[in-house]
C-alpha cells in the first residue's frame, strides 16, 4: 500500500471515528448550553395565569377550591351583624350597576325588616352565609345565600329574593367589572342548555381564570355568581342539569 | 486505490455519518420532550405547593420569617409523610436572598435558587451540581409576608443519565453495524467490480495478442454496456488488423509479382542484347533477337501504362457524371480490336442512367469483354447487359467459356495474378487487367462480382448507383 492510499485509509478511519462521536458531543454541547441558563414554563391547561392570580375575587375562589375537606356550616352567633355585611355591600354593588336603584331599595327593605336565620362557613379567604326568614309560616322560597372575598369584601356569589330591573346580560357585564375580573381578555360568552337558566341568563367562561361567572333573573329571584371551575366541570356541570 | 475499496468506503462513511446524525438526533429529541413532560410535572407540581404554602402561611396567620420558617417546617413534614421515602424540595427565601427555610438537596446552591428567583415567574431554571440536574422553578408567595418566595427543585437527573445510558448503547451499536456493513460493503463492491476485473485481464489477453477473446456480457447495467462496447472495439480492431494483414500480405504479393514480372522481359531483353554484342550473328539470329528485344520492351511498356493508371484510379479524384449506359457499351464495342474473335451481343434499357465516368467505365467493359472472348465461349457469343436492381443498374458481361476455378475466384483481382500464366502471355497479358477493373468499380462505388464453373462459363456483375436527372 503506498503513502497516499495510506494516508486516504488513515483520514477516513479519523472521519469516521469522529462521527461516531458526534452524538456525544452534541449531547455534550446541548447539554452546556441549557445548564444555568432558563427555559419557559410550559402554559398548562387548567392553571391560573399570573395576572388572575392578582384578582383578589379568583384568588380567593381558587384558594377555597382547593381545600380538600368540605365546608363546616355553623348557626351564625350574630346573624344581624352577618347581614350587615351585605347590606353594607349593596350600595357598592348599585354604583357598579350591577343593581338599580330600585333593586336596592327593595333589597334593603326586605333585609332589614326581616328576621334571618343564617348559617356560616369560612373556606380560607371565603365567607359563606344561608339563611331564610323566621317569618311564620316560613317561607321557604325567601332564603339568601351569598359569599365574600375578606380580602376586598367583594359579593363572589349571591341568590337573593329580587325581581331586577336589568336584563341578565346588562347585569352580568357590571357584576364582570365589579369584581374586577374585566382585566382577563378571554371571557367567551356560554350557551346555556336549553331549560337551564331561564329567559333571562348569561354566562361567561375564562380559561385565563379558570372561571365562570353566571348572571339569571328567574321570575322572583336573581343569582350572582363567579365559581372557580374548569371546561370540563362547566360541561359535567351542564350534562348534570344544574348551574 | 482499487475501486473496489472505494465503494466500500464510501458506504462506510455514508452509513457512518447518517447514523451518527439520525442516531444523536433522535437521543437529543427524546431527551428534549422527556424535559418538556419534567417541566410540565414540574410547574404543575410547583403551583400546587406555592397554594398550599400559601393557605398553610395564611391559616398559621405567620406574619414574619419565624413564622414562615415554622408553616415551612410543618409543610415539609407533611410532604415527607406524604410522598413517604422522597424528601421534598423547596425553600423559602427572599428576594435578597434571605433564607427563610431551607429544604433543598445539597447540590442546590443559593445562587442557583436566586438565579431561578431572577429568571422569574414564567421561566424553568436548568441547574447542575454535584453529579445531579434539578429544575427550578419559583415563586412569589402572596402572604402578609412582603417578598417571600418559594423555590421548588425538580430532579431530572435520570433524564440525563438515560441519555447517557443511550448514547453509550448507540455508540457500541454503531461500532457493530459499521463492522458488519464493512465487511458486507467490501464484499458487494467485489461482486460489482468482477466484471471488470474481467475486462482487465480480457484487455490484457487482447494487448498480449489474443484478438479473439471476448468478454461475456451479463445483465443489462451499465457495466454490461461497458463489456459490449469492449466486445465491439475488439471486433473491429480485429478486423482492422486482418484487413492490415491481408493489406501487408497483398503488397508482399504485388511486390513479388511485379518483381517477377520485370525480372522476366530484363532477362530476356539482356540475354539478347549481350547476344548482339558479343559479335556477329546471322541475319536471321540478329533479326529474332532484335524481335525479342522488342517485343518484351513492348510488354514493359504496356505493363508500366498500366501501373500507372491503376495508380492514377487509385488515388481517386474522378468525376463522376450521369451518363447513359448504352453509350457506354458503345464506347467498348468500337475499342474493340477489328479481328475480336467472338459475337457481343448487347442487351441495355435505353433508358438506363447512371453516375460514371464514362471512359473509365467504357475501359472496364472493354477489359472484360476481352477475358469473355480470351476464355474461348462454345458458342462464340459474349453478352453484354444491363438490368435494373434496386435503386440503381446491373451491368454483366457472360460467356460460355472454360470458366475460373473456384480457388481462384478471391485473388483474380489482384495485381499480376493470372489463373494460366503461359496462355495470358501468349496473349501479351500482364495479370492487371483484372486489378484495373477492380479499381475502376471500387472508384465508382461498387465491386466486381464473379460467378465462374470450370467448363460452364463465367458471369461477371457490376452495380452502379441510378443518376437521376
Amino acid at each position: 500500500m503506498n503513502k497516499r492510499v495510506f494516508l486516504l485509509w488513515l483520514a477516513v478511519g479519523l472521519l469516521c471515528l469522529g462521527l461516531l462521536f458526534t452524538p456525544s458531543g452534541w449531547a455534550a454541547i446541548q447539554r452546556m448550553q441549557l445548564i444555568r441558563t432558563s427555559t419557559p414554563r410550559p402554559a398548562g391547561e387548567g392553571l391560573l395565569t399570573e395576572q388572575a392570580r392578582s384578582i383578589p375575587a379568583l384568588y380567593a375562589l381558587h384558594a377555597a377550591s382547593s381545600l380538600e375537606q368540605t365546608l363546616t356550616w355553623e348557626e351564625s352567633q350574630d346573624a344581624r351583624a352577618d347581614l350587615q355585611r351585605l347590606l353594607d355591600e349593596i350600595p357598592a354593588l348599585e354604583a357598579a350597576g350591577v343593581f338599580t336603584a330600585k333593586d336596592r331599595a327593595v333589597l334593603e327593605q326586605y333585609l332589614l325588616q326581616e328576621e334571618f336565620s343564617l348559617q356560616t362557613a369560612k373556606a380560607d379567604l371565603l365567607l359563606c352565609f344561608s339563611g331564610s326568614s323566621v317569618q311564620e309560616p316560613p317561607v321557604p322560597s325567601r332564603y339568601i345565600e351569598w359569599q365574600m372575598d375578606t380580602q376586598e369584601g367583594l359579593l363572589v356569589s349571591a341568590s337573593l329574593p329580587l325581581v331586577a330591573e336589568q336584563t341578565a346580560p346588562q347585569m352580568l357585564a357590571a357584576y364582570r367589572a365589579y369584581l374586577g375580573v374585566d382585566a382577563l381578555s378571554d371571557w367567551q360568552t356560554v350557551n346555556l342548555p336549553e331549560g337551564l337558566g331561564g329567559e333571562n341568563a348569561a354566562a361567561l367562561w375564562s380559561a385565563q381564570g379558570q372561571a365562570y361567572l353566571y348572571c339569571a333573573c328567574d321570575g322572583w329571584r336573581t343569582f350572582l355568581g363567579l365559581y372557580a371551575m374548569s371546561r370540563e366541570e362547566l360541561e359535567a356541570l351542564f350534562d348534570a342539569g344544574t348551574l | 486505490m482499487k475501486l473496489t475499496s472505494k465503494l466500500a468506503l464510501g458506504i462506510l462513511v455514508l452509513l457512518c455519518f447518517t447514523l451518527s446524525l439520525g442516531g444523536g438526533w433522535t437521543i437529543q429529541q427524546n431527551l428534549h420532550h422527556a424535559l418538556r413532560r419534567a417541566e410540565s410535572e414540574s410547574t404543575a407540581l410547583h403551583l400546587q405547593q406555592r397554594s398550599a404554602l400559601e393557605q398553610a402561611l395564611r391559616q398559621n396567620q405567620a406574619e414574619d420569617v419565624l413564622g414562615a420558617a415554622a408553616v415551612g417546617d410543618a409543610y415539609s413534614r407533611q410532604l415527607q409523610s406524604a410522598i413517604a421515602a422522597q424528601s421534598p424540595s423547596f425553600s423559602l427565601l427572599t428576594a435578597d436572598g434571605t433564607v427563610v427555610y431551607p429544604c433543598m438537596d445539597n447540590t442546590i446552591s443559593l445562587a442557583d435558587q436566586l438565579a431561578a428567583i431572577q429568571a422569574g415567574t414564567d421561566s424553568i431554571y436548568h441547574q447542575s451540581g454535584g453529579g445531579e440536574y434539578h429544575l427550578l422553578l419559583a415563586s412569589p408567595l402572596q402572604c402578609q409576608i412582603q417578598g417571600l418566595w418559594v423555590v421548588t427543585a425538580w430532579d431530572v437527573t435520570a433524564l440525563y443519565s438515560e441519555q447517557n445510558r443511550q448514547l453509550v448503547q448507540y455508540f457500541w451499536l454503531e461500532c457493530l453495524a459499521l463492522a458488519l456493513t464493512g465487511l458486507a460493503a467490501a464484499g458487494f463492491a467485489r461482486l460489482v467490480t468482477r466484471p471488470l476485473r474481467e475486462l482487465e485481464r480480457t484487455a490484457g489477453q487482447i494487448a498480449a495478442g489474443a484478438f479473439h477473446r471476448r468478454v461475456q456480457v451479463r445483465g443489462q447495467d451499465e457495466i454490461a454496456e461497458l463489456a459490449g462496447s469492449f466486445n465491439a472495439m475488439a471486433d473491429a480492431i480485429q478486423q482492422q488488423i486482418t484487413a492490415l494483414e491481408q493489406q501487408a500480405q497483398r503488397q508482399n504479393r504485388f511486390v513479388a509479382a511485379f518483381t517477377h514480372e520485370l525480372k522476366t522481359p530484363m532477362t530476356s531483353i539482356l540475354g539478347y542484347s549481350d547476344l548482339l554484342r558479343l559479335g556477329e550473328q546471322s541475319p536471321l539470329c540478329r533479326q529474332q533477337a532484335a524481335d525479342f528485344i522488342y517485343h518484351e520492351a513492348r510488354r514493359l511498356e504496356l505493363l508500366s501504362h498500366r501501373l500507372l493508371r491503376l495508380l492514377q484510379v487509385q488515388q481517386g479524384g474522378l468525376q463522376l457524371e450521369a451518363v447513359p449506359v448504352a453509350g457506354i457499351f458503345r464506347d467498348a464495342c468500337r475499342s474493340l480490336p477489328a479481328d475480336f474473335p467472338v459475337q457481343v451481343e448487347t442487351h441495355c434499357d435505353p433508358a438506363a442512367l447512371i453516375r460514371a465516368d464514362r471512359p473509365l467505365l467504357a475501359d472496364l467493359v472493354r477489359n472484360l469483354l476481352l477475358n469473355a472472348a480470351a476464355a474461348g465461349p462454345r458458342d462464340g457469343v459474349v453478352r453484354l447487359c444491363c438490368s435494373r436492381q434496386h435503386q440503381g443498374w446491373c451491368i454483366s458481361v457472360s460467356d460460355k467459356g472454360r470458366g475460373i476455378p473456384a480457388d481462384a475466384l478471391d485473388k483474380i483481382t489482384e495485381p499480376f495474378y493470372m489463373v494460366d500464366k503461359s496462355r495470358s502471355r501468349q496473349r501479351g497479358g500482364s495479370g492487371l487487367g483484372l486489378s484495373l477493373c477492380d479499381e475502376i468499380a471500387r472508384a465508382h462505388g461498387s465491386r466486381l462480382e464473379f460467378e465462374s464453373q470450370v467448363g460452364i462459363g463465367t458471369t461477371v456483375r457490376l452495380f452502379v448507383r441510378e443518376a437521376k436527372e
